[in-house]
């Protein structure tokens, strides 16, 4: 595997001590192939993200488990390791292209940055690999755009150009967080496509972490569902879909509105996802779930998988295989 | 069929040079949804608040109700803009921060002088009520809620005068899936019980599949196509129309490339290309459409499907 983590915990201490916000979160990547992380806001799959890269937010901090590259520890490497790894080994697209870009340098010279950090290029040489960079994710007149400024771009260009600048090093693993969410829906297909061929042509292993079941259809491999800081399902991309076992997911998937069904109304989830704070030792989605019965308030579920299906977090569930 | 409750005929909207919106006609009927989709800078937005009477058209006629709107004085305005609402995408920058919920649902009652303070506050319950929160709400803020939650009290606002339209612009877009379901359904009911018209602006075809009667759908300022939501998604007949629904990324598994669907962004409105504003990301266009742009016309006499394409016949 080419990125595992184990037992991940992410929280923040506060005047009640510390608050998890992740709990108990396993994943692992092959080279090559693309896991897509699910889930609604604030169930923690950014926080998963910026873990990876060692980028916690100030308030954050992991309190237990392991991330490793190819078997290496990621907590365990000091400041100058990390600087290699990340937008080496490890890249990143965000959602909002503009507020990743910085608005005083051309997206040449943004390119041209990493290359120069980390691939020992000179000047002219990491002008002309930025050019054919952004010539490789498809835009027009390469020569011309390095020299644009952000501002001067269009937002499916803008995420062209995130991108080039992901792929300047050839990372063994792009994490894309929600890449696709601030684009028009033909702008979104085009960026899409991208991504698959690249992964074709590089190998890379992705991250993909998005709300949007249709989205996540077209580029997964895996699913792993998030829900209120936990992982409540995983499996393949056609399991997931095809037979969801979790209430929870089941209930995401009815509830989305799509073009090849229509109902007169969409069956809704009551209620909210609980706060870190409200969390207890049942299972996080029971006030929300038409099957719970008195066990899922006594116990959180263990995600496991029972008579050949998918790994699954739900008592009624396992009980019932 | 009575007078629509929407007529708009021929509207434009101008921004110095740029034409946002160019020489648009709908009809709206009560207790109809008609959906607006399009991609940014397509101009729903503009031809949204057109329609709700928060920007005056640069030219064309729009009546509500049989009430010409255009060229009105504010105070000629004041009895019309009672039957038009709005619910905007972001709930957090349209309620006022530092107001109680009872008063941003007492304000439009307060404005129109209507009824006692009593009768006011009676009136914000019911209000609350309709939008499934509680009467505990009044006396709380915006920031309490969450953002579901504020979307009904901006929804509750709207309803506060029994207007007759309501112009919702994105008005699900920044929630969760789940979150999301509960506000459809919440439009849904009030526009049953209390017989509303929507204009449903939206980029998110899935959510128009939903919950339009009809859709029209704009690029570049125009309307190319308006049909039902049957014949829309049925038989979808503009090539911009057609590019938009195989965008639309299916619920299914196996990874897989869409495959290319349309070829670069749109033009700047500032510089619209000449004749049809779609023909250089056409696979269809020819010289004539290069020159001439095409009417919005229906496509039989039995038929309420209009296009505005030269090749509407040709099909796929």
């Amino acid at each position: 595997m080419l990125l595992e983590i184990e037992d991940l915990h992410i929280g923040f201490d506060s005047d009640q001590g510390f608050v998890p916000v992740v709990e108990a979160v396993n994943l692992a990547i092959a080279r090559g192939s693309t896991l897509a992380l699910v889930g609604e806001s604030g169930c923690g799959k950014s926080l998963i993200a910026s873990s990876i890269m060692q980028l916690l937010p100030p308030f954050g901090r992991v309190n237990r488990g392991v991330i490793s590259l190819d078997g290496q520890n990621l907590a365990s490497l000091d400041e100058r390791s990390l600087q290699k790894i990340r937008g080496n080994r490890i890249a990143m697209i965000f959602q909002e292209p503009m507020s990743a870009l910085n608005p005083v340098f051309t997206v040449g010279a943004q390119i041209a940055e990493s290359l120069l950090l980390h691939m020992e290029l000179d000047n002219k040489a990491a002008r002309q690999r930025s050019i054919e960079l952004l010539e490789s994710v498809g835009i027009p007149d390469p020569q011309v755009r390095a020299g644009n400024y952000p501002h001067e771009l269009s937002g499916g260009m803008r995420q062209r150009v995130l991108i080039a600048m992901a792929l300047a090093c050839e990372p063994d693993l792009i994490i894309a967080d929600e890449p696709t969410t601030a684009l028009d829906v033909t702008i979104q297909a085009q960026i899409l496509d991208l991504l698959h061929d690249l992964q074709e042509r590089h190998g890379a292993a992705i991250l993909f972490i998005s709300h949007d079941f249709g989205v996540v259809s077209q580029m997964a491999d895996d699913i792993a569902v998030m829900y209120a800081g936990r992982i409540i399902e995983q499996g393949s991309a056609a399991e997931i879909l095809e037979s969801p076992t979790h209430p929870y997911t089941r209930a995401l998937l009815a509830t989305t509105p799509r073009l090849d069904h229509k109902a007169d109304r969409l069956p809704a989830i009551v209620g909210r996802v609980p706060s870190p704070f409200e969390r207890d030792a049942g299972c996080h989605f029971r006030k929300r779930c038409d099957h719970a019965v008195a066990q899922c308030a006594a116990s959180y579920p263990e995600l496991i998988a029972r008579g050949g299906s998918h790994p699954c977090a739900c008592h009624v569930v396992n009980a019932n295989v | 069929m009575s007078d629509p409750l929407v007529n708009a005929v021929g509207l434009s909207r101008r921004f110095g040079d740029v034409v946002a919106v160019n020489e648009v006609s709908m009809q709206i009927e009560s207790g109809e949804t008609l959906a607006l989709v399009g991609e940014s800078g397509s101009g729903k937005t503009t031809l949204g608040r057109m329609l709700s009477l928060l920007l005056p058209p640069s030219a064309g006629t729009l009546e509500i109700a049989g009430n010409n709107v255009v060229g009105l004085s504010r105070r000629a305005l004041k009895p019309v803009r009672r039957n038009v609402q709005m619910i905007f995408q972001d709930p957090v920058s349209s309620l006022n921060p530092r107001q109680t919920v009872a008063n941003i649902l007492t304000e439009p009652l307060r404005n129109y002088r209507l009824g006692s303070h009593t009768e006011q506050t009676a009136r914000a319950i019911e209000l609350l009520d309709a939008v499934g929160l509680p009467e505990e709400t009044l006396q709380r803020y915006p920031h309490e809620f969450s953002g579901g939650q504020r979307q009904r009290i901006t929804i509750a606002r709207a309803l506060a005068l029994n207007p007759g339209f309501i112009v919702a612009d994105e008005p699900v877009s920044a929630l969760d899936v789940s979150v999301q379901s509960q506000i459809l359904n919440l439009l849904a009911d009030l526009k049953e019980r209390y017989q509303l018209a929507y204009l449903f602006i939206s980029h998110d075809l899935a959510v128009v599949h939903h919950i339009a009667d009809r859709i029209a759908v704009m690029y570049l300022g125009n309307i190319v196509e308006l049909a039902t939501r049957e014949d829309l998604f049925r038989s979808p007949t503009h090539p911009y129309t057609q590019a938009l629904l195989k965008s639309v990324p299916e619920i299914r598994p196996g990874k897989r490339r869409l495959g290319q669907v349309l070829q670069g962004d749109p033009p700047s409105p500032a510089n619209p290309p000449s004749g049809c504003r779609f023909h250089p990301r056409c696979p269809r266009a020819t010289d004539l459409c290069r020159t001439k742009a095409p009417e919005l016309e229906t496509r039989s006499a039995t038929s309420s499907h209009q296009v505005a394409c030269h090749h509407a016949d040709t099909g796929a």
